[in-house]
């Protein structure tokens, strides 16, 4: 199996990436693919409170972290990267990838490279994607509308859509679903993953105190969530790859 | 042992005897055990069952999700009580999306909590379509068609083009004279209290009639295995 490496991003905060990157990394774990995840959002990291076992934070303007993350895709037993960029830091991640030679590195097919921009419902969300696209001739790129925490979302005018998106001929579109906002507070809160939320497991492990309500609707949104991104190409590769009888098989956590 | 119960008692429509046939099962629980059962009524205009039974009465807004955790979460505590819903009509579709979306079934079968829906239907094709909507997005819960007799209605015949729903119907509320009636909406009537021979101050036409009524449910409620 090829090693794949996702970058989860935008350019502007507050659109729902870290759901995203958590989303699809709950996503691997239930089809037992084993994946590893950088938080770029040093030195916080809110990926590494709900991922803290697979999770390492790095700072992309660090040399040595650049080396952590990308001079480990060939030795790594893990085949899946999910690297969650910090808010405002797509186009800048994206040009020092460039510039080290990643994206050349995986259009020679050295390793699969995905990039899945989370977009807001402003037109500053449609010009990130013309800004981007500079970079992404030789990767899957996906834009995800993320409708997640608005109500009353998406008043894209149709039309000036259409012409953004028109011009992205390679990219794909996926939907994440709107999430009952104290479904997902109550994830947050309990800072576990949103299958051990949907099978009422705390942090450590033990039973939890959830309501069944708000796992309903957390179970709910993850389903809606698996049929899009079932709609992916590169996710389908690694589900079929997955499956095959000539990789080792995969289980338990991927830091363990 | 005998399981817990939730009756949830619904409708498209309003006026159609849907809180009496609540009170009636809430009074009949209450005979049962020890412990009354809690009701639940999305009602709020404040003119539903809580009118009957105050204290034992949460009065439930489905638009707010802290309302459907106070409601839902409470019947799967596991507490072995028995638990009324009356589902007020403009509620009946978000209370079965709900219903659904959170997958209630599987946690009531997970605390051995038995479910019956009684939906109230009239002739109209709308009241046949949302039966017969109800009952197919079930998978353990038993459904019971309800028709009230005392609701006067033509009934309406498909056109020879349509096609309507087959709905069943389980459980017929015979009609009630006038007097007998004006007793049971009273807010202090108690069919509990009634059964229990606590209402001599009653007519003995009055008392047959409802007598004759509630036996008519006991008997067709037993012959379809209704619990």
């Amino acid at each position: 199996m090829k090693h794949t490496l996702i970058l989860v991003g935008a350019d502007k905060g507050g659109v729902g990436k870290t759901t995203v990157a958590r989303a699809l990394l709950d996503f691997l774990a239930r089809k037992n693919i084993l994946a590893r995840a950088f938080d770029t959002e040093n030195p916080r990291g809110t990926l590494k409170r709900f991922y803290p076992r697979i999770t390492e934070i790095i700072d992309l303007d660090s040399v040595s972290d650049q080396m952590k993350l990308l001079d480990t895709i060939e030795t790594s037993a893990v085949k899946v990267t999910v690297v969650d960029l910090k808010a405002g830091n797509l186009s800048t991640a994206l040009d020092i990838f460039d510039r080290i030679g990643v994206l050349d590195a995986a259009a020679a097919g050295e390793f699969d490279l995905a990039l899945i921009h989370v977009v807001g419902p402003a037109i500053a969300s449609l010009d990130e994607m013309n800004e981007v696209t500079q970079y992404t001739k030789d990767m899957a790129y996906v834009v995800a509308k993320n409708f997640i925490n608005e109500t009353n979302f998406f008043e894209w005018d149709d039309r000036t859509y259409q012409k953004y998106f028109a011009k992205l001929q390679d990219a794909r579109e996926i939907e994440v679903p709107k999430l009952n906002e104290m479904a997902y507070e109550q994830v947050d809160l309990a800072g576990v993953t949103f299958s051990d939320f949907i099978a009422n497991q705390n942090a450590k492990g033990g039973a939890g105190d959830f309501s069944f309500v708000l796992r309903g609707y957390v179970r709910k949104w993850i389903a809606d969530l698996d049929a899009e991104w079932g709609h992916l190409d590169m996710i389908n590769k690694l589900l079929d790859a997955s499956r095959s009888p000539m990789d080792e098989p995969a289980g338990g956590d991927a830091a363990e | 042992m005998i399981s817990p119960i939730v009756y949830i008692v619904c409708s498209d429509k309003t006026r159609n005897g849907k809180t009496l046939l609540a009170r009636l099962y809430t009074d009949l629980l209450s005979l049962r055990s020890q412990r009354k059962p809690l009701i639940f009524d999305t009602d709020l205009s404040g003119n539903g069952i809580c009118n009957y039974f105050p204290d034992h009465t949460k009065i439930i807004d489905l638009s707010r999700v802290g309302d459907q955790v106070a409601m839902f979460d409470t019947m799967l505590a596991g507490d072995e009580r028995d638990f009324v819903v009356d589902v007020a009509a403009n509620e009946t579709s978000r209370f079965f999306r709900i219903f659904t979306e959170i997958g209630f079934e599987t946690g009531a079968q997970e605390v051995g909590l038995e479910v019956q829906i009684c939906y109230l239907l009239d002739w109209s094709l709308n009241s046949l379509k949302m039966a017969a909507y109800i009952r197919q997005k079930l998978s353990s819960s038993r459904f019971v068609a309800v028709r009230n007799l005392a609701v006067e209605e033509m009934p309406i015949a498909p056109r020879s083009d349509e096609r309507w729903p087959e709905v069943e119907i389980d459980l017929y509320l015979a009609r009630l004279g006038s007097e007998a009636a004006r007793t049971v909406q009273a807010a202090d009537f108690s069919f509990a209290d009634f059964i229990s021979e606590q209402r001599g101050d009653l007519a003995y036409e009055v008392r047959a009639e409802i007598w004759n009524f509630l036996e008519d449910v006991y008997n067709q409620t037993k012959s379809v295995g209704v619990t």
